[in-house]
């Protein structure tokens, strides 16, 4: 068995290995009630300029939990200089040196331009933001962010909000296995409670999901069970799962069943 | 009075008006905004102290939902 340690991101410590976001739901009411029952203890938010005449924003800032941590993303951008101006916006807004990096390469697939994202994520760090790149399921990039001083990656498991699940399990679990120094959370593409556990079993350190709860029928109970799969992903994980094995092998003894009938074969 | 953008929406105000003033006369001074003029982003600890000048393009950015 493996012992437990902590989630730690840029110095913090986070209870909840479930962050999630705060887009697409449908009444700012719905979303307080989904993060309370996601346990989450880190919430993602966007920085937009908005109609002087929505007052929209009053009430998303009134309803977030005051208990979460604050990670600003820089969803939309296409190019680092976009990404690294929205960084600085952001901190300067919430005076967190948190950033979820997005450099975005595609609007169809949202896929991530990583040669953009590496230089926005060596910028940055070197101008003092903890970076939490979202990146592709690519090990090999994932141990270049880390080497340019990301305080953690985030590969996706499929493209935002498709809610495919983990395409690519053993590049996940390669990039698990290879970077020890800084937490692993896979981000974006979770569907459903499964993939969250799935991604746990995998040894990640955490998951951020955000359609796979907003856009359930029920988020608040989606919610709830995402907490349970991480929870019991991380254990099953932990715990250090049985060897999968080619042919059968039986739980009840072979010696002593009470058989009345010859055997096939000439077994007695 | 000086004419100013905000959000590329046109506006005008008082000459010397500082930003502070301003969000808090758009009713934005009592959660976090980043604002910028002229591409630049003003740190918050400015914002009483600037005063905005005729044509400034002033970009407020709030914090919304996102994933």
């Amino acid at each position: 068995m493996i012992s437990d340690k902590a989630l730690v991101i840029g110095g913090k410590t986070y209870s909840s290995r479930l962050f999630v976001g705060t887009g697409k739901y449908k009444t700012p009411e719905l979303m307080t009630r989904a993060l309370t029952a996601s346990g989450a203890s880190l919430v993602t938010v966007a920085i937009r300029r908005v109609s002087l005449t929505d007052r929209s924003p009053e009430s998303f800032w009134n309803h977030l939990p005051p208990s979460m941590t604050i990670l600003p993303n820089t969803a939309g951008c296409y190019t680092a200089d976009d990404a690294m101006h929205t960084a600085r916006l952001a901190r300067e807004a919430l005076n967190t040196p948190l950033v979820k990096l997005e450099v975005l390469g595609d609007p169809k697939t949202l896929l991530p331009d990583t040669v953009a994202l590496l230089e926005a994520t060596q910028q940055l760090v070197k101008e003092g933001f903890v970076v939490l790149p979202y990146t592709n399921d690519d090990p090999i990039m994932a141990k270049r962010l880390v080497e340019a001083g990301a305080a953690a990656v985030m590969p996706l498991a499929s493209p935002i909000g498709s809610g495919r699940g983990i395409l690519n399990p053993l590049h996940i679990r390669f990039i698990r296995e290879q970077i020890q120094s800084v937490p692993v959370i896979v981000d974006a593409g979770v569907g459903t409670a499964s993939d969250a556990a799935a991604a746990m079993e995998l040894g990640v350190d955490g998951i951020l999901m955000n359609t796979a709860i907003a856009e359930a029928e029920d988020p608040v109970l989606m919610a709830e069970s995402m907490k349970l799969a991480v929870d019991a992903g991380r254990k099953a994980f932990l715990a250090g799962r049985m060897p999968m094995k080619t042919y059968a092998s039986p739980s009840s003894p072979t010696e002593g069943v009470p058989t009345i009938s010859q055997v096939p074969g000439g077994k007695k | 009075m000086i004419s100013i953008t905000i959000n590329g929406e046109g506006k005008t105000v008082p000459r010397d008006l500082t930003l502070a003033a301003l969000l808090k006369e758009l009713g934005m001074n009592d959660r976090p905004v980043a604002c910028s003029i002229n591409r630049t982003i003003v740190p918050k600890n400015d914002f009483s102290g600037r005063r905005l000048q005729d044509h400034d393009r002033i970009d407020i950015l709030q914090i919304i939902g996102g994933g």
